[in-house]
């Protein structure tokens, strides 16, 4: 078997005929850049599960699906903002894409403070060029990730969040991603989020899809937490039961920098959603959280990579995940503390239930730990629902499927209550519920 | 665990104490399990010898090497004890021979 | 015994300790009291010599020589030993190996045979009944999953079997029932003698009901704030510390 997987998608043989479209199409350096990434994709192709960190999720279904690129006419949001009961609140910059595309009549920027720029990344191009460029050259430089090469050769708009030094951005900041296309359409939005020293930042990034149509959402985003910044962070995937979701952040963290990231994935038939965080400043911080429900033959992926290279930083994980039906989980965790990474405290906790009998959870921690003077620790475990938990629940009154649900909120609690915020809290109570509500097995 | 592995139990742990500053460790357990009845735990940590320990010991009129050897065969011995006794002899002594030099 | 003038030290770049005086002679038992942060527990762990506690004014002297010379362990094996308010686990080291190492480093270092396992056995089973010790917790791992009681009396069981000359108890009555204080008690007062001189830690007086001390001294913000016999305990059980280190800080 091979390591990789070769796929012939529709949209990467057109790339030429495509390119003229493309945010910051004619700047020479983008230009150059896709192009560049676009024969690393071709050469990287997808990789198989031959590849160690895909041992545990495969492509090939998604390499055999005929995706073509989102575009302005693959249809605009159709999405009724309302019935998604759970997203968003009322007072917060927004910005909407559809299917890819900016969507300005759903976005909604109150006025900014100096010293922020909330924008999609086209006009951030156009506007504030050389404040981009850095970062984007530095991301698409740095290795040999198919998937990244891919979005970085395709890239279209995404989110661009600028803080300069010492602002604090009280408002709290919406990326909704929005996809119900008509036939199986890839989607490559590039995000930027820079937080200057000192400054404060919110956001909240939501993927729901719904729709029978295949659709696959590749999305990049790239974090800078300048020195003493801190970026709390959240995501949402609800994607339709038809979509591939296969998303990276890349954060790295100057000297006690703060990063804050919350994961909520319940939807889409295949995810994965990878998350990179670097503390390369002395001192920093990073706290990653979340929760993966699955059901029927949903396949959820989290992989996270904590990279400790100088000394004193804290890195904090607690993931937990709900697998029902013929699901399967995937955690991979990765802490790495580099010989300069002296006094670092590294801990990750990975807590599975398996409520059917045809549930799959497959756990890989990692800790590589190259340094003495540290503290890092991984706990995983799997296991269904305690039978005498159940039987005391039931002998106070409640039914089986009552009791049930009772320990499962419970058992996802700990992670719901890290979130600070009511609001959000309230909105991942809602998506709990109902998940909930559809119906567990009954075996 | 695979599929057909009914009411399984399978509890891990896997502890690394570093001693001086140019040694690694790295633990990269798979845990795979296809039964919901089976349950599985993993843990591992990887830490130095706390300070608070090595106080305790050179209060007691310890040297920093008899307390680092001290706490070191303590660390082993909780699995050591598991041994069949000539194995356990063995091992014991290659713990004794690997601290040598090792603080200074 | 052991001299402490306008001893000044800093831990956590905050100044802790600020000109204590303190002299103790052979034989004699000394009480500190003093309410939480007052220094108490900083006191004790700079006599012992712990890393990060930094003298940064003053000296101590003990038996004529400068004792902030010496390293934990040199301190140790002249003799001085400190029980912790919060006795160390040490997984996987039985108490009897912890023990003998401990009792043969301070044996080696005064120029003695070290102790072969049992002969060991044998000098632990003298001191061990009076404290009511039993075997299986010499052989469980040194305080790994002893209660409250136990490791006090753990650390009394060392201090019996290291003969020091001069023992700091660093709140040696905390989390301990009265059956349990009385055990201990008694432990200290048998390891009463004319060559050997204590320092008692203490929040409450009650412990002192049991080891009765030739002195008490009260200490606050880092200073010895009021000095007397035992009956200065009494007082402060009655009138509590307010009065004295309000007054003190104003």
């Amino acid at each position: 078997m091979s390591r990789q997987i070769i796929a012939e998608f529709p949209f990467v043989e057109r790339f030429d005929e495509l390119s003229a479209e493309f945010p910051g199409a004619g700047l020479d350096w983008l230009d150059t850049m896709r192009r560049t990434s676009l024969d690393r994709f071709n050469r990287l192709a997808l990789p198989s599960t031959r590849v160690e960190a895909w041992k545990y999720t495969n492509l090939r279904e998604l390499a055999k699906t005929p995706f073509e690129m989102a575009e302005a006419s693959s249809g605009s949001a159709s999405l009724d903002l309302s019935e998604q009961a759970a997203m968003g609140s009322e007072s917060a910059h927004r910005l909407v894409f559809a299917n890819g595309i900016y969507n300005a009549s759903l976005s909604r920027l109150e006025t900014l403070p100096d010293g922020v720029i909330i924008t999609n990344l086209e006009d951030a191009l156009t506007t504030h060029g050389s404040l981009v460029r850095p970062h984007l050259e530095r991301l698409s430089s740095l290795e040999e990730d198919a998937l990244l090469a891919l979005n970085t050769a395709f890239m279209m708009n995404g989110y661009v969040v600028i803080v300069e030094e010492g602002i604090e951005v009280g408002t709290p900041i919406e990326l909704l991603f929005l996809s119900d296309p008509s036939s199986p359409t890839s989607i490559h939005p590039r995000n930027l989020i820079v937080a200057g020293a000192e400054s404060n930042a919110k956001l909240t990034e939501w993927h729901v899809g719904s729709g029978d149509s295949d659709y696959w959402s590749n999305p990049v985003t790239e974090v800078v937490v300048g020195p003493e910044a801190a970026v709390s962070h959240r995501k949402v995937q609800r994607e339709s039961a038809s979509a591939f979701h296969l998303a990276q952040t890349r954060v790295s963290l100057a000297g006690n920098a703060t990063y804050t990231g919350f994961l909520m994935s319940a939807g889409a038939r295949l995810s994965r959603c990878e998350v990179e965080a670097r503390l390369e400043g002395d001192g920093a911080n990073c706290e990653l959280d979340g929760i993966y429900l699955a059901r029927d033959h949903q396949h959820s992926d989290i992989t996270t990579r904590i990279a400790h290279t100088e000394p004193g930083g804290n890195s904090r994980q607690v993931f937990k995940g709900v697998l029902d039906g013929h699901s399967h989980g995937v955690f991979q965790g990765q802490v790495s503390v580099s010989p300069d990474a002296q006094r670092t405290d590294g801990h990750q906790l990975n807590k599975t239930l398996l409520l059917s009998e045809g549930a799959e959870i497959d756990t890989k921690p990692e800790l590589e730990i190259c340094a003495d003077d540290v503290k890092c620790s991984h706990g995983a475990t799997a296991g269904q629902l305690d039978e005498l938990e159940l039987f005391y629940l039931r002998s106070r009154g409640l039914d089986a499927e009552e009791a049930r649900q009772v320990l499962i909120r419970a058992f996802i609690a700990e992670v719901v209550e890290s979130v600070e915020e009511g609001d959000f809290q309230d909105q991942l109570n809602t998506i709990i519920d109902d998940w909930l509500s559809n119906g567990l097995s009954t075996s | 665990m695979q599929g057909k592995a009914e009411n399984s139990r399978n509890f891990t742990q896997c502890d690394s104490l570093l001693i001086g500053d140019k040694c690694g460790a790295h633990t990269v357990p798979y845990i795979e399990v296809k039964n919901r009845s089976a349950k599985v735990e993993h843990e591992a940590t990887t830490s130095k010898i706390s300070d608070d320990q090595m106080m305790y010991c050179q209060q007691r009129g310890m040297s920093a090497e008899e307390a680092v050897a001290l706490i070191v065969n303590g660390f082993c011995k909780e699995v050591l004890q598991e041994l069949p006794m000539e194995f356990a002899v063995e091992a014991q002594k290659l713990v004794g021979i690997s601290l040598e030099g090792s603080v200074g | 015994m052991l001299e402490i003038k306008n001893l000044h030290a800093r831990v956590d770049d905050r100044d802790v300790l600020n000109g204590i005086d303190l002299s103790i002679s052979a034989g004699e038992v000394h009480a500190i009291m003093g309410p939480n942060g007052s220094g108490k527990s900083t006191l004790a762990y700079v006599l012992a010599g712990r890393d990060g506690y930094e003298v940064t004014e003053g000296s101590i002297h003990y038996q004529g020589n400068d004792l902030l010379d010496l390293a934990i362990e040199e301190r140790a094996r002249e003799g001085i030993f400190l029980a912790f308010q919060y006795p160390v686990e040490i997984p996987g080291v039985a108490g009897t190996t912890f023990l003998r190492t401990a009792v043969n480093s301070l044996r080696k270092h005064r120029g003695e045979k070290e102790f072969d396992a049992m002969q060991f056995v044998k000098y632990v089973r003298e001191k061990q009944s009076e404290l009511n010790i039993t075997d299986d917790m010499l052989r469980r791992p040194v305080n790994v999953g002893f209660s409250g009681g136990e490791k006090k009396r753990n650390e009394i069981l060392q201090m019996a079997l290291l003969e020091p000359k001069f023992a700091v108890l660093d709140e040696t009555d905390s989390g301990l029932d009265i059956d349990a204080l009385k055990t201990v008690a008694d432990g200290v007062n048998t390891l009463r003698d004319p060559n050997r001189s204590m320092l008692v830690i203490t929040h409450y007086q009650r412990l002192l009901d049991y080891i009765v001390p030739d002195f008490v001294h009260v200490l606050a913000h880092g200073r010895i704030v009021k000095s007397g016999g035992k009956e200065l305990a009494l007082e402060l059980e009655k009138e509590g510390y307010g009065a004295l280190t309000g007054t003190q800080a104003a």
